[in-house]
C-alpha cells in the first residue's frame, strides 16, 4: 500500500488570514499589562532620542538666529588692556556707521546700606548699544536717571543676593553712585554667568569719577558698530591689517555664530551620550520584557500546534501583538518626546545665552518612530523564531 | 475495514545529556476507522509519548507512523500540523486551554485555523452539547476541572475530527466528575463515529473502548481485544 507523503495545502497569506489578527488581538487583550514594560521601556528610549534629538536641532537654529541678538552688533572690535589708538578710532570714523562702545573690567562694590563688598565686573557703556536684541531691565528702572543722574544700574542677582533696592547707593572706586534699575538681561550673558561675576553697568563718561582706571588695569575696550549698508567683506580686509599692528581682535555675527557651535559641541556630545545611554536601556528593557513574554507565550504556542497552527501563523499572532505595541510605544516615546521638548529648554536656560524655542522637529519624530519600530521587531523576531 | 492508524516498529530515545533514554522501544500495532483503542500502563512507560508521536507532535527516532494514509515522518512540522488541523482531535490531562480566551473563544480556534464562517455558532452548540451554555464567556480560570475538561471536549469534536486522542482525560478529576466527563466523552465520540485512541489508568475506562493496549517500559507487552456486549 502505498502513503501519501506530500501534503498539499493553500498558504493564506498574514493580511487575510483574519484570525491570526483576531486571536492576536484577544490574547493581548488579557495580557496588556504583562507588556507594560515593554511599553515603558520602548517609550523612555524613543522619548529621550525624540527630545534630545530635537533640542539639538533647535539649539542649532537658534544659535543661528540669535547670534546677531547675542553679539548686539555687525562688528566689535576689542583691545585689551589699552584703549584704541587715536589713529584707529580716526579711520574708523570714516566708516558709514554707528557706533557704541564700552569698558570693562573687574573691581570691588561697596554696598552703603548693608556694609557688603563684592567683586563685581564693570560695563562702562556709551552708545546705543546693543544694535540688535536689547538690554533687559526689571519694571521700576528708571533710565531717565541713570542717563541724567549719577547713577548705575547693577544686575538683579546681585541685587537680590545682597537685599539691595531702588535709590541705594553703592561705592565704586572712589565715587558713591544711586542704583536707578536692575538688568535681568545682557546680550551674550546668562544668569549663570550673572551669579559668578555680576555686572555694574554705568554710563562711560562717568568711569573718570571711580579713579579706576589707571595705568595697568585690565580694562576691555570694545568698540561696536553696525554698518548702515553692508561692506562687512571689505572693512574685513582693510581692517586685518589694522588688528594685526595694534594688537585688536574683532568678532562678527558670522565668527560668533561658529564660536557658538564650537562652544556647544561637548553639550551636543553629552546630550547625544545621554539619548545613547536612554537608547540602550530601552533595548535592554524591550529585549528582556519580549523574552519574558515568549517565554510565558511557549504554552499558548504549544497549544496552537496541537490544534494545528503552523510555525508562520503562531509567529505572527505574537509578532503582531508585539509590533502593535511597538507602535503604540514609539508614537507615546515621540509624543513625550516632543513634551520633554518643553521642558529642556526650561532646564538649560540658565546655563546657556540662547532662548532654545521648543520646536517639533519632524524628522526626529520620524527618527523616533523609525527607531522604536525597528528595536521591537528586532527584538521580537529573535526569541519569536524559536518559540 | 481500513486502518486509519499504522504504527510501524516505532522507537524513540531521548538524549539527556550524555545517557540516551529509549523511552518507546519497536512499537507496532493498527487502529481501524471507526474503533476504539486504549494504552494502558505505569506512568513514564511512555504512554504520552506514544501518543504525541502518532499525532506528529514529535519525531520518532526510528519506525513509522502512518495516520489517515500519511507518512508522518516523512512531513514538515507545519504540513503536519496541516493533517493534525483537519483529522486529529486532542484531550489532556491538564485541558490545555488557552487561558486568555474565553470558553467560547477557545473552542473556536481548529475551525479558526481552517477558516469559514459561523464557527462561533458551531462552537455554541457544541458547548450546549456538552452543558456549558451559560459559561461560554467565562475565562478557564472562572471554570472548574470538570468544566474545563468539557470545553477542551467540545474543542476536540468542533473540526468533527476523525481520530480523537485523549491523554488521562479524566487524570486531573475527582472520580463523580471524571465518571461525567468519561461518559460525555464516550457519548459524543459514538454520536459521531470518532476512532478514540484512550490513555488510561482505569481498567474498566479501558476495557469500555473494545481493546488495550498494554506499555512497560517503553514496550508493547499486551495487545488484546474484548467483546462489548
Ligand atoms: N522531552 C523529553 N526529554 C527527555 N525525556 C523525556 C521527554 N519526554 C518524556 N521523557 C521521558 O520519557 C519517559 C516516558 O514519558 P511519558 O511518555 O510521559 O510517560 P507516561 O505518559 O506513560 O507517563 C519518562 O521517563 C520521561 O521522563
Ligand atoms: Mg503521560
Amino acid at each position: 500500500m502505498d502513503y501519501i507523503i506530500k501534503i498539499k495545502r493553500e498558504k493564506v497569506s498574514v493580511f487575510k488570514s483574519k484570525w491570526i489578527w483576531k486571536l492576536a488581538y484577544k490574547d493581548a487583550r488579557k495580557n496588556f499589562s504583562r507588556l507594560f514594560l515593554f511599553i515603558s521601556s520602548i517609550v523612555i528610549g524613543i522619548g529621550a532620542l525624540v527630545a534630545i534629538d530635537s533640542f539639538n536641532i533647535n539649539l542649532q537654529n537658534d544659535i543661528n538666529k540669535q547670534a546677531k541678538e547675542l553679539l548686539g552688533a555687525d562688528l566689535v572690535i576689542n583691545s585689551r588692556g589699552k584703549k584704541f589708538e587715536k589713529d584707529f578710532i580716526s579711520g574708523l570714523d570714516s566708516l558709514n556707521a554707528e557706533f557704541a562702545e564700552d569698558a570693562r573690567f573687574a573691581s570691588m562694590v561697596f554696598f552703603s546700606k548693608t556694609g557688603g563688598t563684592r567683586l563685581i565686573q564693570v560695563i562702562a557703556m556709551e552708545g546705543d548699544f546693543p544694535f540688535y536684541g536689547e538690554i533687559a531691565l526689571s519694571e521700576d528702572s528708571d533710565i531717565e536717571s541713570f542717563n541724567s543722574k549719577k547713577s548705575v544700574m547693577i544686575d538683579e542677582s546681585l541685587a537680590i543676593q545682597y537685599s539691595v533696592e531702588i535709590n541705594d547707593t553703592i561705592k565704586l572706586g572712589k565715587a558713591s553712585f544711586l542704583i536707578s534699575g536692575f538688568v535681568t538681561g545682557f546680550p551674550g550673558n546668562t544668569n549663570i554667568s550673572a551669579a559668578f561675576a555680576p555686572v555694574v553697568y554705568l554710563p562711560l563718561k562717568r568711569l573718570e569719577e571711580t579713579g579706576l582706571i589707571q595705568y595697568g588695569s585690565r580694562v576691555s575696550y570694545n568698540k561696536y558698530l553696525k554698518l548702515i549698508d553692508g561692506g562687512l567683506e571689505e572693512i574685513k580686509q582693510a581692517l586685518n591689517p589694522e588688528v594685526k599692528k595694534y594688537g585688536y581682535s574683532y568678532e562678527t555675527i558670522e565668527s560668533r555664530r561658529e564660536n557658538l557651535g564650537q562652544g556647544f559641541e561637548n553639550l551636543y556630545k553629552f546630550f547625544n551620550l545621554l539619548s545613547f545611554v536612554a537608547l540602550i536601556l530601552g533595548c535592554i528593557g524591550v529585549a528582556s520584557s519580549v523574552y519574558i513574554y515568549v517565554k510565558e507565550k511557549k504554552y499558548a504556542a504549544a497549544v496552537l500546534r496541537c490544534m494545528g497552527a503552523s510555525g508562520w501563523q503562531i509567529f505572527y499572532v505574537f509578532f503582531i501583538q508585539i509590533l502593535t505595541l511597538g507602535i503604540l510605544g514609539s508614537i507615546l516615546g515621540v509624543i513625550h518626546g516632543i513634551l520633554l521638548q518643553y521642558i529642556l529648554p526650561l532646564v538649560v536656560s540658565d546655563f546657556i545665552p540662547i532662548e532654545v524655542t521648543p520646536l517639533i522637529s519632524w524628522i526626529s519624530a520620524f527618527q523616533g518612530l523609525l527607531v522604536g519600530l525597528i528595536i521591537s521587531s528586532l527584538f521580537s523576531i529573535l526569541p519569536l523564531i524559536n518559540i | 475495514m481500513s486502518s486509519i492508524l499504522k504504527v510501524e516498529r516505532l522507537s524513540k530515545v531521548f538524549n539527556t545529556g550524555q545517557k540516551d533514554l529509549t523511552v518507546l522501544h519497536d512499537i507496532s500495532f493498527e487502529v481501524e476507522e471507526h474503533t476504539g483503542l486504549s494504552i494502558v500502563g505505569p506512568s513514564g512507560s511512555g504512554k504520552t509519548t506514544l501518543l504525541g508521536l502518532c499525532a506528529g507532535l514529535d519525531q520518532p527516532t526510528s519506525g513509522k507512523v502512518m495516520l489517515v494514509d500519511i507518512e508522518l515522518n516523512r512531513l514538515s512540522e507545519d504540513d503536519r500540523a496541516y493533517v493534525r488541523n483537519r483529522n486529529v482531535g486532542f484531550v489532556f490531562q491538564n485541558f490545555q486551554l488557552l487561558p486568555t480566551l474565553t470558553a467560547l473563544e477557545n473552542v473556536m480556534i481548529p475551525l479558526e485555523l481552517r477558516g469559514g464562517n459561523n464557527i462561533s455558532t458551531t462552537a455554541e452548540h457544541l458547548l450546549d452539547r456538552v452543558g456549558l451554555t451559560d459559561r461560554m464567556h467565562h475565562y478557564p480560570s472562572q471554570l472548574s476541572g470538570g468544566e474545563q475538561q468539557r470545553v477542551a471536549i467540545a474543542r476536540a469534536f468542533i473540526t468533527d475530527p476523525k481520530i480523537l486522542f485523549a491523554d488521562e482525560p479524566t487524570g486531573n478529576l475527582d472520580e463523580e466528575t471524571a465518571k461525567k466527563v468519561t461518559d460525555l466523552l464516550f457519548e459524543i465520540n459514538k454520536e459521531k463515529g470518532t476512532t478514540l485512541v484512550l490513555v488510561t489508568h482505569n481498567i474498566q475506562l479501558a476495557e469500555h473502548t473494545g481493546r488495550i493496549l498494554k506499555l512497560k517500559g517503553g514496550q508493547l507487552i499486551e495487545d488484546k481485544s474484548i467483546s462489548i456486549d
